[in-house]
């Protein structure tokens, strides 16, 4: 049983520790090019006037992800500084799969990347995209692992196109679809 | 008994009799949940902070202590104690350890004996002490069970 949002929905969500203190709000996300998952977030201070607070949560070290707040264990799931949050010298764009293409391992492109769907709870992950197509409609894609992300495309499996769904609500279906199909048809990898 | 019925009861010392303040707040630790100590409002006197274990009795009109030179000043607290005035529950949100809000603390159920925590009070339940994990300056954050992570149907 899990909830399901998009990632853009955890901008602005507080971090708070299990003692109830809060360390600040998610102020960006920045995925992990290499799996197309969630690297780390930023954080800013919380209230109006609060700036960047140049310390980055590791995805590894979310504690829970839910509706309404980011959980860790205490104020060191923090690291120290944010060049977790840097992009590296070989990588595009800051490491972000936002924006790029996305084409099936056949060869057909989809559209491209305008977010990511995080399924909540204690192990988050990242569990589809949402996508932009060509005839600027926006569908939920989802995956069942890891892509592979390259700085040109994002690739996923041929069956992936057969599953998309039009909000939240029919992502599960689409998703558990994608799970089954593959299950007994594997494709290549 | 309900904090908000202790909230103004006077506060004597055993050895003058006289009243040395009313209660006006409480704070709360987790594992097991207990009241750590009292705020008081007294007359200006800056003294306001009364440990549970100095509490001598907690009766129906008055909370006794043996003498005033228990009631420390608050601001001798430090914010990692545990009865700093962050831990105090109430009008805090309520998130569980797996970030879903469940509404505001308004109220804390207690033992007047113990001092144990029984319930926490929110706008929409009961919450059972024992659920409790931490009580902090922006949150009280309680647990869940396992199966029942998440109560969103997928």
């Amino acid at each position: 049983m899990t909830g399901r949002m998009r990632s853009g929905e955890i901008t602005g969500k507080p971090v708070v520790t299990l003692a109830g203190e809060d360390l600040g709000q998610v102020k960006d996300i920045v995925f992990d090019p290499s799996t197309g998952s969630i690297g780390c977030f930023t954080l800013a201070g919380r209230g109006l006037l609060a700036g960047p607070l140049h310390r980055a949560l590791l995805w590894r070290n979310v504690h829970a992800l839910g509706p309404d707040a980011v959980m860790v264990r205490d104020a060191s799931a923090l690291e120290d500084d944010d060049t977790a949050a840097q992009p590296e010298a070989d990588e595009r764009g800051g490491g972000n799969v936002l924006g790029i293409e996305v084409t099936t391992r056949s060869g057909t492109t989809l559209g491209t990347v305008t977010d990511a769907v995080v399924e909540t709870g204690r192990t988050p992950v990242v569990a589809g995209y949402e996508i932009e197509t060509a005839e600027h409609r926006r569908v939920l894609l989802p995956v069942a692992g890891p892509v592979t992300v390259s700085r040109d495309r994002m690739l996923v499996p041929d069956a992936a196109a057969r599953y998309t769904a039009g909000d939240l609500e029919g992502f599960g279906a689409a998703a558990e679809g994608l799970r089954d199909r593959l299950r007994h048809e594997p494709e290549e990898d | 008994m309900l904090f908000s019925e202790a909230r103004g009861r006077a506060v004597m010392e055993l050895t003058s009799a006289e009243t040395v303040g009313t209660v006006a707040a409480v704070t709360v630790a987790p594992s097991p949940a207990r009241i750590t100590a009292l705020r008081l409002k007294t007359r200006g006197r800056g003294h306001d902070t009364l440990d549970w274990a100095h509490v001598a009795s907690f009766g129906p009109d008055a909370v006794a202590v043996e003498e005033a030179g228990h009631i420390r000043d608050a601001k001798d607290t430090d914010r990692g104690d545990a009865t700093h005035t962050d831990h105090d529950p109430l009008g805090k949100a309520v998130f569980t350890e797996t970030g879903l809000r469940r509404g505001t603390v308004i109220d804390v159920e207690f033992d007047e004996q113990s001092g144990d925590v029984r319930h926490l009070l929110t706008d929409e339940e009961q919450i059972p002490g024992a659920d409790i994990l931490g009580v902090g300056g922006y949150a009280v954050v309680v647990g869940v069970p396992r199966e029942t992570a998440h109560s969103t149907p997928s």
